[in-house]
């Protein structure tokens, strides 16, 4: 990857930043059943 | 009280196996600890102008202070958050604190010498612009929180009611000071590698190191007392009454689940670290390679088998996690201060540790292990002093 300005790199980083942290909140959601998805209580 | 075996003080043998092994390593601390102190830094270590920390600080101070976390975890799920199955485990978590911190400044003598002057930087001249005075007094006042903490146990060993009494009411307070302080300091630990942006490679230098060391110390402190609890099950467990054994799988799948919850956590903040620094490109390296190893081998992997160890109830399973986490913490702290640092040096000039300093953190350690003896089997650490049942 060659950034040749700041704002690209920005855009670049920070898009990828979004995604990742939509995914993010998901997976620790399906973690979190996962995790508890036996408990008794 | 019940038929355990607590006041067992022994009329054991002297010379076992561990003391006699644990004689020799304190025999050769004790001789390298005069070369050091009559002969420099020079005369046991390979620490040179590129490498002005080594081993100590990687291992004694950076992993035995993450490793002592167990004991603000402990106590602060306990008596900050209530929840009270807990209880069989706040003294050895305590006491594991205790002496994890005090074997971190016994360690520091060897670093800093003059030994006379450790206390400089809080009483004479203070550095109140430095990360490093944070860490040194959050330190010096953990350490008093935590021999506080700890006191109750051998003033009940040795009967002194009115000051225990006196202490035991000060739990509260000492709890909540006690997770300020390691906040702190934790996070400040990570903080002493942000003034070096240039040195550090990229995969693991960030702005955010300190909330990386921070989070990552809850899950080294939890599995700390899993792994504690283990060894303690194996060699005292007919010092332990039944509220400790009855109260120890709440422990395990307890602290299980939180580690799994936070390890998760700190895999995705850590991974965005290398998301907004687009840092993708270092992955391919040996450099990338160690990052993934530490990321997915002892973050994730642990993270996944505690999972399924709570799922199962598998406490076997979660035992042996307990080591592989512990072990990764001590490849995270080796790969920020030894691996990351200085990274662009020639291998000629990279640093690897003298034998000698390795016998010095060996003796250190073992100096922890004899303590840590001691006060268990003389203590109670893993059983209610039957004249203060239920008072604390």
């Amino acid at each position: 990857m060659e950034f040749y300005t700041m704002l690209e790199f920005d855009i670049f980083t920070k898009n990828w930043a979004y995604i990742f942290m939509g995914v993010a909140v998901v997976t620790m959601l399906a973690w979190w059943l996962f995790l508890t998805g036996r408990d008794e209580d | 009280m019940s038929n355990h075996n607590h006041h067992d003080t022994g009329k054991s043998p002297w010379i076992t196996p561990f003391n006699v092994i644990a004689g020799l390593i304190v025999l050769m601390g004790i001789y390298l600890t005069y070369l050091r102190f009559t002969g420099g830094l020079a005369a046991v270590t390979n620490l040179d102008d590129y490498y002005p920390w080594g081993i100590w600080i990687s291992f004694d101070l950076l992993c035995g202070v993450a490793l002592a976390a167990g004991g603000y975890t402990t106590a602060a799920a306990c008596y900050v958050f209530g929840i009270k199955k807990y209880h069989a485990a706040v003294r050895p978590a305590v006491l594991t604190a205790f002496l994890g911190y005090a074997l971190v400044v016994f360690a520091l003598h060897y670093d800093v010498g003059q030994p006379w002057r450790l206390a400089y930087p809080i009483f004479v001249q203070q550095g109140t612009t430095s990360v490093l005075f944070e860490v040194g007094l959050c330190v010096f006042l953990y350490l008093t929180v935590l021999f506080l903490e700890w006191l109750p146990a051998p003033l009940e060993w040795l009967r002194l009611k009115r000051v225990r009494n006196i202490l035991i009411k000060l739990t509260l307070v000492l709890t909540i000071f006690g997770v300020i302080l390691s906040t702190m300091h934790q996070s400040s630990l990570g903080a002493l590698y942000l003034i070096l942006p240039s040195k550090m490679h990229p995969l693991w230098y960030s702005t955010h190191l300190p909330v990386y060391f921070f989070v990552s110390s809850m899950f080294a402190g939890l599995s700390m007392v899993i792994f504690e609890s283990t060894l303690s099950h194996r060699y005292y467990h007919n010092k332990m009454d039944k509220e400790h054994l009855e109260g120890t799988p709440h422990v395990t799948f307890g602290f299980a689940k939180a580690a799994a919850w936070i390890m998760a956590g700190y895999f995705f903040i850590k991974f965005f670290g290398v998301v907004l620094n687009a840092n993708w490109g270092y992955l391919p390296t040996f450099y990338g390679f160690m990052f993934s190893l530490e990321m997915l081998g002892f973050v994730a992997l642990p993270a996944f088998l505690y999972a399924k160890g709570v799922r199962d109830k598998n406490v076997r399973l979660i035992k042996w996690t307990a080591v592989v986490a512990v072990f990764g913490i001590i490849f995270n702290r080796f790969n920020v201060s030894l691996v990351a640092y200085n990274y662009h040096l020639p291998s000629e000039l990279k640093y690897f540790p003298a034998l000698a300093e390795i016998g010095i953190t060996i003796f250190v350690v073992t100096v922890g292990l004899i303590l840590f003896k001691f006060i268990g089997t003389r203590m109670p650490i893993f059983y209610e002093h039957p004249e203060f049942k239920g008072s604390h």
